[in-house]
């Protein structure tokens, strides 16, 4: 049988390369996702050693906790710890926080990797950078940047630059160029140096307050024995360094080893990669699914064409079971062979991958190509399984051949398909309880994204098993204009399309799935966006909103705007998160306290600049001692007016808070709001996420742009928009993210594709004779490619339609499911699913190229005497 | 149609198809065939031939290359006027759709069309219009008319070859080329088909060439030419299927 199977793979080598398609493309998918994770993490641990060259030990606060901050004292304790040679303070700012000037007036774009900026380490051995042009940042308002980014953004050193940073407007000379590590490998970063106090102004950190401390030992002492030391006398408990630490009330530091730094450095950098990589393999998923379907679909039409041989098989004493090991063992090979070709194919796809993120404004650093064992062994193992699991269905038809059918040629009657739709019935049924089950009921991310995935995928199970009864009256349907578009190939497209619906519907199934995530994906995107303008019209009363594209607007730049008197109302809109000890009313018992996000705002004009829908008192009531709750969320605390909400501060300590409005459009801005005073207590960074402001009336729209351009010269990362033109880009920003999902979910649409060119391949082959017949006829080769062309255009726009309605029921369920608070708005964007559907049929009519131009090259004698 | 209709009128006793000098070589060397050998034939309008031979004779070669449906490699074959040695594929195919008819042996009509699709498919590839009153004819002579919607596989061996007789009869071509029209059926629904095609001679003054091995299928034939080693070595007139049997049986030996 193994021979067999051998010679069988051999003499099919066309139809086998594309049944292989599919799996190579499902499998390159997967693979690029590991190759793309592996590369990535590799590259950022070079660099996460690079950082830490030079630093023995790092004392760090466990968390990050900003309440309880390294200060000057730590320092000096650390340094006067035995076998301490040096330890310095450091500091860093936010992503893209300070932001240079350039001497075109514009700062570096936000969209890419990160600025990045610090205060200068002195101690050479702690600092991972080497000074290549002029000198260290020494005095104030004195900064360095890394070679590249000097070179690629044009700063000169000797030059002094405007920086935007959250305090404000502010300037600095750049002193020197730095190198960092051996070959500045930044991975595309801007780094920038600034001189100790200069960065504490530029980031706003209180005076004597540290991030870190790095220490150098002289070597007299074991770096444990020195780590033990400054975690001692830091006040921790003995034996509490490392990073297993538990971090309790008594141990506030964490004191790690170069090692340690290393590999938490790293685990930080993992984290993002991780979760890129997941969704890179979600996406390889749903391809190798789809491909399932593709490849079953292959076998059981290959089986069909091969039933004579079969039964020749059989009528010379092949048992049954001889019959399905050989096409499980055929079905084997195929799909190591396939999964070999889609591990090399995969490496090119995770460049492609690269390039194609970097077109989009993600740039990914360089990487090597890592292929792991794992990688190789979990492409093997998936790629075989998928085609073997693909072919036992197939197999165990073929094993039901009947010897008589070496003879006859004709395969038994299908077997009767009412067991076909209850199992499809039932499985639909299945699937969409599942997924009504993970939507609406079931709370947590794990179990609800098991069940969505294993939902989703009976479903489209169950859909494909009833999608014969659809796909014949369905290709009819759309094949009837095209007697008369095209004539008799036309009309011979509609019959073909119609004559064998379980093949039309098992090879339009693939194309069904992807195009049903993707209009799903179209449906959510675009009632994001409903509920976008919607917010905005019905939010927003200001004329302008301010915007930026770096990390957050300095209240300089706000009050700049306050005391233009072209503007008559103006604020800021800070957004953070708190703890608050109020405990909803539904919470599980033993659970207190919960968490909210907050914003806050200037209330003397903020109902002059956002439509809140107040339903009951007054935001100007609101002083430090008061809040403006969102009715959804006064309801779930169970408050109402008077009631106080418990907000825990920074500090620890607890703030009674009186309410004294309530209000029910909390899109715009957050469930809670608290005056500006009362948030810098929760929150160490005073600027703005974002500014709305009302022009006076009687400045002009173009006057107040001049003015704006004015006060944007010092803040060229400030976006002053209209209302009109803020609500256009947050739903640009919408359109980007749903174009890119939908985009990962097309790859599941090429592998359709593929199908459905395999599918006419084997239907052009398996109709040889009749295609004969045709052309002995009259008709002519153009007409013949006419006629496979538009089958195979009607069976991918039945898949198409299928796809869609599937896909705008799941878009709408998805919708349903998600609180009205965030989304309550359903917007079906027919246009697009419609162009989506055309061009589905279309991709459909073009993969038929090659079936096609086989159909009309074909030997009419050869063909006509195919016995 | 017309034309053709003017042309019969006018010349009626025209040749249909000739050959001439037709030669047909598989190979090359040791593997060298000769199927036709330089044969020189003509087929008069209005008349039914049949082609008989052994196995490897060149009947089959014959006609096919006579139908356009395979290319000779020396001399040249003529339908009409028009010598089809010299034309492009898309020609070839439309002389094929216009002026010429098939009756294979099985296999004749194409499963996803009804009886008619089938008869007027030629003509619907053409998107030409047939001509009413003759099909309606020719579906009354070959007795289907109420099987007209029926798909092929509705329909009985007999009723398949009679619509594809009807189909190569429907759009009036100049020769029909009919490859073992009985081959596949039993001798009474056999010998329904050939009468059905002589009737066709007789009736409508169609031009048929027939392949067959069968003496009593050749002997609904006007005339019968008989091949072997790719020549053709004998000819009969209106023979009966004993005197057919004789001649193959010489020409076998001979």
């Amino acid at each position: 049988m193994l021979r067999l199977a051998f010679k069988n793979l051999a003499a099919n080598a066309v139809r086998l390369a594309l049944t292989g398609l599919a799996i190579v493309l499902g499998v390159g998918f997967v693979v690029s996702s590991f190759v793309l994770r592996d590369g990535l993490k590799d590259s950022f641990a070079g660099l996460s050693q690079e950082i830490v060259q030079g630093t023995d030990i790092l004392v760090d606060t466990v968390d990050d906790d900003p309440d309880l901050p390294i200060t000057d004292a730590d320092l000096a304790t650390v340094n006067a710890i035995p076998g301490v040679r040096i330890a310095e303070g450091g500091l860093t700012g936010f992503e893209n926080s300070v932001q240079p000037i350039k001497t075109d007036g514009t700062t570096i774009a936000t969209n890419g990797p990160p600025q990045i900026s610090f205060a200068w380490t002195y101690d050479d051995a702690l600092n991972p950078t080497t000074i290549e042009a002029g000198r260290f940042p020494s005095e104030r308002n004195e900064w360095v940047i890394d070679i590249d980014a000097a070179e690629n953004h044009g700063f000169v050193v000797g030059e002094t630059y405007q920086f935007v940073t959250p305090a404000g407007n502010r300037e600095a000379t750049l002193v020197g160029t730095f190198r960092f590590g051996e070959d500045n490998t930044t991975n595309g970063a801007t780094l920038m140096g600034f001189e100790t106090e200069t960065a504490r102004e530029f980031f706003i950190a209180e005076d004597g307050i540290w991030d870190e401390i790095s220490v150098s030992i002289d070597g007299s002492v074991p770096v444990p024995e020195v780590q033990e030391a400054i975690s001692v006398a830091l006040g921790n408990e003995p034996n509490s360094i490392g990073p297993d630490a538990v971090p309790n009330e008594t141990n506030r530091f964490e004191v790690l080893d170069q090692a340690e730094v290393a590999a938490e450095t790293a685990a930080s950098f993992n984290q993002g990669i991780d979760f890129f990589g997941y969704v890179l393999l979600a996406f390889a998923l749903i391809s190798l699914f789809v491909s399932v379907f593709i490849i079953a679909n292959t076998f059981s039409i290959v089986i069909g064409q091969r039933i004579r041989e079969l039964g020749l098989l059989r009528a010379i004493g092949a048992t049954p079971s001889q019959i399905r090991r050989s096409v499980l063992i055929e079905s084997f090979l195929i799909g190591i062979i396939a999964s070999l070709v889609g591990i090399v194919a995969g490496i090119g796809l995770a460049f492609g991958l690269k390039s194609v993120l970097g077109a989009i404004g993600v740039p990914l650093p360089d990487f090597d190509v890592i292929l792991s064992t794992t990688t190789i062994a979990t492409a093997l193992i998936v790629g075989t399984g998928v085609t073997m699991l693909s072919a036992i269905i197939p197999a165990l038809a073929a094993s039901r051949t009947s010897p008589i059918t070496a003879i006859s040629g004709i395969a038994e009657k299908e077997e009767k398909s009412g067991r076909r739709y209850i199992v499809g019935a039932v499985a639909s049924a299945a699937g969409a309880g599942l997924l009504f089950l993970a939507l609406f009921v079931l709370g947590g991310t794990q179990s609800t994204l098991i069940a969505l995935g294993v939902g989703a995928g009976t479903l489209f199970i169950g859909l494909t098993l009833l999608s014969p009864l659809a796909a014949k009256p369905l290709a009819r349907f759309l094949g009837a204009p095209l007697r008369s578009a095209l004539g008799m190939p036309g009309e011979l497209s509609k019959e073909n399309a119609a004559r064998n619906p379980r093949r039309t519907a098992s090879t339009a199934a693939a194309l069904m799935i992807g195009l049903s995530l993707v209009s799903g994906a179209l449906v959510l995107g675009s009632s994001i966006k409903a509920e976008i303008t919607k917010t905005f019209e019905a939010g927003l009363i200001a004329d302008y909103f301010v915007n930026t594209q770096a990390f957050d607007i300095p209240d300089e730049a706000i009050e700049q705007i306050e005391a233009d008197p072209a503007f008559t109302a103006v604020t800021g809109v800070r957004f953070w998160g708190v703890e608050l000890e109020n405990t909803p009313v539904d919470a599980d018992p033993g659970e207190t306290g919960t968490g909210t996000g907050v914003g806050a705002l200037d209330f003397s004009v903020a109902d002059q600049l956002f439509n809140l829908g107040v339903i009951d008192g007054d935001l100007k009531d609101v002083d430090n001692d008061s809040v403006a709750l969102d009715d959804d969320l006064a309801e779930k605390l169970g408050l109402g007016m008077g009631d106080t909400v418990q907000m825990v501060l920074d500090n620890g300590e607890v703030a009674d808070l009186e309410v004294v409005a309530l209000f029910t459009e909390a899109q715009l801005l957050e469930a809670m709001l608290i005056t500006v005073d009362r948030y810098e207590q929760i929150s160490d960074q005073p600027t703005s996420d974002f500014a709305a402001a009302l022009k006076a009336p009687d400045v002009t729209a173009a006057e107040a742009d001049e003015r704006f351009a004015e006060i944007g010269a010092s803040y060229p990362n400030l976006e002053f928009q209209s209302a009109a033109e803020a609500r256009e880009s947050f739903a640009s920003f919408v359109d980007t993210f749903t174009s890119v999902l939908s985009a990962m979910l097309g790859l599941a649409i090429l592998i359709a594709l593929v199908g459905i060119a395999n599918t006419m391949a084997l239907s052009v082959f398996e109709r040889t004779r009749e295609i004969g017949l045709l052309r002995a006829v009259g008709m002519t080769r153009r007409q013949s490619r006419t006629m496979i062309r538009w089958e195979a255009a009607i069976i991918s726009a039945v898949g198409a339609i299928l796809g869609a309605a599937i896909g705008l029921g799941l878009g709408i369920l998805l919708v349903q499911a998600i609180p009205d608070q965030f989304l309550s708005t359903i917007a079906v964007p027919w246009l697009r699913i419609l162009v989506l559907v055309i061009i589905a049929s279309v991709a459909g009519l073009a993969s038929a190229f090659f079936p096609a131009y086989r159909a009309s090259r074909m030997n009419v004698l050869d063909a006509i005497s195919t016995m | 149609m017309n034309t053709q209709t003017m042309q019969r009128t006018a010349a009626p006793v025209g040749v249909a198809a000739s050959t001439t000098a037709a030669s047909k070589i598989y190979g090359s060397g040791d593997t060298r065939v000769v199927a036709l050998d330089k044969v020189d034939v003509s087929f008069a309008q209005g008349q039914f031939t049949a082609i008989m031979g052994p196995s490897g004779s060149g009947k089959s070669t014959l006609m096919h290359c006579l139908a356009g449906l395979d290319r000779l490699t020396d001399g040249a074959v003529r339908i009409g006027d028009v010598n089809i040695s010299e034309l492009s594929e898309k020609d070839l195919t439309l002389l094929r759709r216009n002026k010429i008819g098939f009756v294979f042996q099985a296999f004749n009509l194409v499963p996803t069309l009804t009886a008619i699709e089938n008869i007027t498919l030629p003509m619907d590839l053409g998107k030409t219009k047939p001509d009413q009153a003759h099909l309606d004819e020719v579906i009354r002579a070959v007795g289907l008319a109420d099987r007209l919607k029926h798909k092929p596989n509705e329909l009985s061996g007999g009723q398949q070859q009679r619509v594809a007789v009807a189909r190569a009869l429907g759009s009036r071509p100049d020769v029909i080329f009919a490859d073992e029209p009985t081959g596949n059926l039993d001798s009474q629904t056999g010998a329904e088909i050939l009468a059905f095609m002589r009737r066709a001679v007789n009736e409508f003054g169609q031009t048929i060439v027939m392949v067959t091995h069968d003496p009593v299928a050749a002997s609904y034939a006007d005339r019968v030419l008989f091949l072997n080693d790719g020549r053709i070595v004998n000819e009969l007139q209106n023979p009966d299927a004993d005197a057919i049997l004789a001649a193959l049986r010489s020409a076998t030996l001979g």
